[in-house]
């Protein structure tokens, strides 16, 4: 997996710059050159050349602004999404540059050196690509910083979330309301709206402003965080690519405790050490509680919640507001049992043979960018052009896959979609899909993390349920039909 | 084809003349053989197998310099049935004219053997009785019974007849032979009766009526001196003609013929075509126009060369081929540049090389464009480095224009109507997922039909054709590598290999065969044209197989009559002749394979073939419209079995009474059965059984005695646990049996000595098909089974149900099935290509890892009926299921079917694939 993204100004042909993850080399100067010069050529041709495609590399352009060209060239990954990253890639640019300085480049040695702040940020998108498993050398550096992070608990400690593009990733928790309170007073003394609850760079809780943000607008600013260089708290002047592209704010960041930070959106009053301070008067009651919250990380949401063992990870999305849970470590156990415990150890409250951690996340990303999105998601585009009679007419609910290790399960409903990892050892379709309905049920409410107490009453449900779910897997197995002969391995 | 020697002088003589007597045979075999025939019409001008007997002659003026042929003859009853506003201006052939001289070479050089495999073919038919003859009668008044029907409610409500003056001179008969009707001694009119109406066909050559130019073909008479005539009295009423006189014939004319002066002339030298015969066959027909049309769209073909680009060249160097337009109006043309850059260019990059650039539009199909492009032309720097683009140019747009416009490709020809159908919202083309998949569709027939197939097939690969020329110290001319039998569009049977089986199912798609003889009846389809098969060009790079492919060249024979077609790959070299140049079709090579189809038909293996594709039952589907009626009314036991209406009800109320009450079942199963052993020589009583059920002339299925269907369909259930416990040649064990009387007979019954009665065997094959229990894929009391695509991609086919209900609901269904399958498929691409790739290779593949495993895939739709007044507002739900399997042979199975009873998807796949085994 190799994913390209190259900048160029449209009228110079000046290469801005060019990012590149996973294996490969960095592409030549020469090889920019022509890509770009392809595309002007054809423009010149009145022809757009939108995208090529070989085997198992995709090539896409696109302009924007009229004034900066996007080239991103990348494998396993389909035309779509390449363009989704692309949008991305440029909203980023215009998050730390603005609107205005990206139409009229006059100046292209600066923009170049100050679009340098936004490279993590694209870095991270590429990350986020479908596909990318991540190279063996990067994976283990990460670990061993998962590891140090452990003692120190310094930097954050999951920095591979999900990643799915347009989307801003949110974590679960019954205190959501208490926080609410000390966020709202917070975001009064910054005197501004926008303000949210981060916890390991996902929103906790969120004013109703935050909330109205633009999707992507969100993602950029959380991921800002996260790629940010460890420090307790920070001042960044940013545009707003959807809401204000031409006028900055300044987004301030302030750690709590560790792994939980706030940020605000503001005006230029309070400054920095103010906002510190204001934070710490808010927060300074409840740094127990943010404490608490923090380990929920891994697993994104109450450990109250018994999800059957089967259930190896799942990825909750709501599209309306374009908010997602994800949960690759559905069935781990809570850090404070297990803190002591290596790595390798955690992976025995799951069954046998079940896909590590990381490969999990990839799994249930790549059903995501492969089946989701083009399936379930796909319908909703032209419902929204068309009239509602043509557009109900055949719309599609539920998605599944079954690999030769796992099986995954995508259902939606309305705005909703939640996909489940199972292991391969899950016996019948039946099965999953009582058992993904009711997980459903269970987490409407709580997703939108508007009412606490009704998710008290959903639990106790859900546990029901799932008392149902187990005799029903009991009842299934009992009378399970051993493979046929033709699925019999040989030798 | 029964054929003599007398007829070859004659056919010879009267080049241009289809149709009409010339059988003036005095070989009691021949004519006894037709007899049947012309039972049915009194007139034996109309039947195919006469016609056949000019055919040979009929195609020779068609053959091209370089020796390809495609000759198309519609059937003129097509002319009635197309309804289309038929506006194509023909412009003339320009290659037909150059061949004459070499195709009377090859008739002179064949007319020797001719008369030997006459002999043979003679033999053949030896021994056809009379009753084989009623039941094909009864089978051809039933089909055109409901021919006329279908006729009745096109025919043209233009009444303006008008009178023709004819001489006529009752002495003087020209020679026509025997079977020649009154009507065209008389008349010198070939006439045929369409439901009572006398219609002209043709005309006898050289006779006052061709001559005079004033009847055309489809022309119908309706008096004789002011009296009317009809079916029943035309030929009395010829009869009484005994004077020399002069004759008013009152003739309405065909509405929708092509209302040209030169009309006549055409006609009498060209053979009739409809539209999409036309389109298929001639090249050179309406190119500009088409070029216009294609250019308004965003498709197009460019061939480009790599090597040997200078800078400041002419502008247009390296470009090898370019299609629609020249290279300054084409789009392509233009941004070659820009093709080329990226070619070189990608390869740094990705260490693959491109595949396709899409500016706009992407074509899925181009794959298989290549793979027909070599199959053609040996490979595509030759294809588009020949001389000879107006062919390429055909070939190209047929199939852009077919990528656009799907279906309705072969009637649109001009701008005006591209841009009307283009501005027009409803129409798009909807995913094809079928015929994408690079598979031959075919069609699995009951055991015994197959098993007849195969032998036709073998016998016809025997190359008996060779053994006559051994007699006379020659080196046969070809050897026959394989052949295919499509019937409407679907494969019924192949002994290609899997490679050269997708080599010519590709030929024939593109080039529109399979369209043809889908949609419409051909006369007569004779094409022949060098090929490359793809494995041949494969063989001599690497040598790593045991066989070594002869060097050899290898031609193509497609012969089609009605809607059957017989595709045989030939080849020249190795053991039989190298031929030099460009040799026209064998005469004797295509006479084979016509007759190969005429056995075919004999048998009744293609009515068979009808029926399957009508009654649906193995494995039955169903309708959104039945699932929610068998839903809300309570269910009857018909709507539970899913049995069609058209099914006679007395036949059905048995069937359904049978099945319903056990008890009965079991004794009337022991009962027949026990009949059975009693009458050891069954032949003789099936010939008299056949002979009595064909004698009335109402279909044979309400005739069937009532015990049969559950005989067979027990004697089913023997065959089917044969097949999956032991293998199926296995005799020994299925002579145990009580029914192996009927396998054994075709295994081992020497059909060329010929004491097996074709007629019983054509029986018993109907008596299958009406027997078969509908077969249910799903488990579960309902059938929920809306539609399913299994592709065996080892074998090169795709079994898929033949008859679409045509109804929106399914056809929203459909096409959402498609798109999701197209997308399913290309998902297991991921993971079909992984499992080829080495270890080593593995690792280093940009392969996506969590994609490589994946087997199963499906979606769940729901589908919301549209709401009719006050009902309540209902959906269904559906699942569009795909499968991989690998063992034993990778295969791919895509389902569509009601969500209710969950399915076990390898159950379902091999309940699919018993389907093929008949």
């Amino acid at each position: 997996m190799t994913v390209h993204i190259l900048c160029i100004t449209s009228a110079g042909g000046l290469p801005l710059f060019t990012r590149k993850r996973g294996d490969g080399e960095v592409l030549p100067f020469s090889i920019v050159a022509s890509l770009n010069g392809v595309h002007m050529f054809c423009k010149s041709q009145n022809v757009i050349l939108k995208s090529t495609s070989t085997p198992d590399t995709t090539f896409v352009w696109e302009e924007f602004e009229g004034s900066i060209i996007l080239v991103a060239a990348a494998s396993c990954s389909n035309e779509a999404t390449l363009r989704k990253l692309l949008n991305a890639v440029f909203n980023a640019m215009l998050l730390m540059v603005g609107v205005d300085d990206i139409r009229n480049i006059r100046n292209p040695d600066r923009l170049k050196r100050e679009l340098r702040v936004c490279y993590p940020l694209i870095d991270k998108f590429m990350d986020g690509m479908d596909g990318s498993t991540v190279s063996n050398s990067s994976a283990s550096a990460l670990t061993t910083r998962g590891k140090k992070s452990n003692i120190n608990s310094e930097t954050a400690e999951y920095p591979c979330c999900g990643n799915l593009i347009g989307m801003s990733e949110t974590i679960l928790s019954y205190e959501s309301n208490d926080l609410m309170a000390c966020l709202d007073a917070y975001a009064d003394c910054l005197n501004s709206q926008f303000a949210c609850l981060l916890v390991y760079g996902r929103e906790l809780v969120s004013t109703p402003a935050w909330t109205d943000l633009h999707p992507l607008e969100r993602q950029l600013l959380t991921l800002l965080t996260v790629v940010s260089s460890p420090s307790t708290s920070s001042d960044t002047p940013i545009f707003l690519p959807f809401k204000s592209p031409s006028i900055p704010f300044r987004l301030i960041w302030v750690l709590l405790v560790p792994g939980v930070s706030i940020l605000g959106l503001c005006g230029p009053t309070p400054s920095l050490s103010e906002a510190e301070h204001l934070a710490l008067q808010c927060w300074g009651s409840s740094a127990d509680h943010l404490r608490s919250i923090t380990q929920l990380a891994p697993r994104n949401f109450p450990h109250s919640i018994q999800l059957d063992s089967n259930v190896l990870g799942f990825l909750l999305i709501n599209t309306d507001v374009g908010k997602y849970v994800l949960s690759y470590a559905a069935n781990d156990k809570p850090v404070w049992q297990g803190a002591e415990r290596t790595d390798n150890n955690t992976e025995l409250g799951n069954p046998v043979n079940a896909p590590s951690s990381r490969h999990r996340l990839q799994v249930l990303q790549t059903f995501y960018h492969q089946a989701v999105e083009p399936l379930l998601l796909a319908a909703d585009t032209p419902n929204k052009k068309e009239k509602g009679d043509i557009a109900k007419e055949s719309s599609p609910l539920e998605s599944y896959w079954c690999s030769e290790y796992h099986k995954c399960h995508g259902i939606r409903r309305n705005a909703n979609v939640l996909c489940v990892l199972y292991p391969s050892s899950v016996p019948t379709h039946t099965m999953r899909m009582y058992a993904l309905r009711k997980v459903k049920d269970e987490f409407r409410v709580n997703k939108c993390e508007t009412d606490p107490k009704k998710i008290e009453a959903f639990v106790s449900l859900g546990k029901e349920n799932l008392n149902s779910i187990r005799r029903q897997v009991i009842v299934a197995n009992l009378y399970r039909a051993d493979n046929l002969v033709i699925e019999k391995k040989i030798g | 084809m029964h054929k003599n020697s007398g007829n070859i002088v004659l056919s010879n003589v009267s080049e241009n003349y289809s149709g009409g007597s010339t059988a003036s045979s005095d070989n009691e075999l021949g004519s006894q053989i037709e007899s049947w025939e012309s039972s049915h019409s009194s007139s034996c001008s109309s039947c195919s197998d006469t016609e056949s007997e000019d055919e040979s002659v009929e195609w020779e003026s068609e053959v091209r310099h370089d020796g390809r042929l495609i000759y198309i003859e519609s059937d003129p009853s097509q002319q009635k049935q197309n309804n289309e506003p038929n506006n194509i201006q023909t412009s003339t052939n320009e290659d037909g004219k150059t061949s004459k001289a070499s195709a009377s070479k090859s008739w002179t050089n064949g007319g020797k053997l001719v008369r030997l495999i006459r002999r043979r073919e003679s033999k053949r038919h030896h021994g056809n009785l009379l009753k084989n003859g009623n039941s094909h009668a009864a089978w051809n008044q039933q089909s055109q019974g409901i021919l006329a029907q279908h006729a009745a409610v096109l025919l043209p409500d233009k009444n303006s007849s008008h009178t023709v003056e004819l001489y006529v001179d009752p002495w003087v008969k020209p020679n026509l032979g025997r079977r020649a009707t009154v009507s065209e001694t008389l008349l010198g009119l070939v006439t045929t009766f369409d439901e009572s109406a006398v219609v002209v066909t043709d005309f006898v050559p050289d006779s006052l009526a061709a001559k005079q130019a004033v009847f055309k073909i489809g022309d119908k008479i309706c008096s004789i001196n002011g009296r009317g005539v009809t079916a029943q009295n035309f030929n009395a009423e010829l009869e009484a003609i005994n004077v020399p006189c002069k004759l008013s014939l009152g003739i309405l004319p065909n509405a929708k013929k092509i209302m040209e002066n030169d009309s006549f002339d055409r006609k009498k030298n060209k053979p009739y075509q409809t539209p999409l015969a036309e389109r298929i066959s001639k090249e050179s027909i309406n190119s500009a126009e088409i070029e216009k049309m294609l250019l308004l769209s965003p498709v197009g073909v460019l061939y480009l060369q790599l090597d040997g680009l200078t800078e400041g060249g002419p502008e247009d160097q390296g470009v090898l081929y370019c299609y629609p337009g020249n290279i300054k109006s084409n789009v392509l043309g233009s941004v070659r540049g820009a093709f080329l850059t990226l070619f070189q260019l990608i390869p740094d990059i990705s260490h693959s090389t491109p595949r396709r650039c899409s500016i706009c539009e992407a074509e899925k199909q181009c794959h298989e464009l290549v793979k027909f492009l070599q199959f053609t032309y040996k490979s595509l720097s030759r294809c588009f480095s020949s001389e000879d683009h107006l062919a390429l140019n055909h070939i190209i747009s047929v199939f852009l224009s077919r990528i656009l416009l799907s279906d309705k490709w072969a009637e649109i020809l001009d701008c005006a109507t591209y841009r009307n159908i283009m501005g027009t919202e409803t129409f798009f083309t909807q995913p094809q997922f079928e015929v994408i998949l690079q598979a031959a569709h075919q069609l699995p027939l009951p055991r015994e039909a197959q098993v007849q197939i195969d032998d036709a097939l073998s016998e016809l690969e025997s190359n008996d054709i060779g053994d006559s020329c051994e007699e006379l110290d020659c080196q046969r001319l070809y050897t026959i590598l394989g052949c295919c039998v499509y019937h409407k569009g679907y494969l019924l049977g192949s002994h290609l290999t899997h490679s050269d089986l997708l080599d010519v199912h590709s030929f024939c798609r593109q080039q529109g065969f399979l369209q043809l003889i889908k949609s419409e009846s051909v006369r007569s389809l004779v094409a022949w044209r060098e090929v490359y098969p793809s494995n041949t060009s494969k063989e001599q790079q690497s040598t790593r197989s045991a066989y070594a492919y002869p060097e050899g060249r290898w031609f193509l024979m497609i012969v089609g009559q009605k809607q059957d077609m017989l595709v045989t790959l030939l080849e020249a070299g190795g053991c039989s002749l190298s031929v030099d140049g460009h040799p026209p079709p064998d005469v004797l090579y295509v006479e084979a394979a016509q007759d190969t189809l005429h056995h075919l038909r004999k048998i009744g293996v293609f009515n068979i073939a009808s029926e399957w594709i009508e009654a649906q039952l193995r494995p039955q589907l169903t309708t959104p419209e039945e699932v929610t009626s068998s839903r809300s009314t309570n269910r009857k036991v018909n709507n539970l079995l899913g049995l069609r209406m058209h099914h006679e009800p007395g036949w059905q109320s048995n069937f359904s009474s049978l099945i319903s009450s056990p008890t009965t079942r079991k004794s009337t199963d022991s009962l027949s059965t026990g009949r059975r052993r009693q009458s050891p020589d069954h032949s003789s009583s099936g010939i008299l059984h056949g002979g009595e059920t064909s004698e009335d002339s109402a279909s044979l299925v309400a005739s069937l005695p009532s015990d049969d269907p559950v005989f067979s369909s027990g004697r089913l259930r023997v065959d089917r646990d044969h097949s999956t416990h032991i293998s199926q040649s296995d005799h020994d064990e299925s002579e145990d049996s009580d029914s192996d009387w009927e396998a054994s007979d075709t295994h081992t019954g020497q059909r060329n000595t010929s004491t097996t009665d074709l007629s019983d065997l054509h029986n018993s094959l109907l008596k299958n098909v009406e027997g078969t229990i509908p077969l249910k894929l799903t488990m579960g009391l309902e059938n929920i089974v809306f539609h399913y695509v299994h592709l065996d991609t080892a074998e090169g086919v795709l079994l898929s149900p033949v008859k679409l209900c045509k109804s929106y609901k399914i056809s929203e269904i459909l096409s959402k099935f498609r798109q999701s399958s197209m997308r399913i498929h290309t998902l297991f691409q991921n993971t079909t290509s992984f499992k080829k790739l080495k270890s080593a290779e593995a690792s280093q593949s940009l392969i996506n890892k969590s994609l490589v495993a994946i087997k199963e895939f499906g979606v769940l739709f729901q589908y919301y009926f549209p709401q009719r007044g006050n009902e309540k507002s209902s959906h269904l739900t559906y699942w569009v299921v795909g499968r991989l399997f690998f063992m034993p042979s990778p295969r791919e199975v895509y389902i569509c079917y009601e969500d209710s009873a969950p399915q076990n998807m390898i159950e379902l796949a091999f309940r699919l694939a018993l389907t093929s085994t008949g």
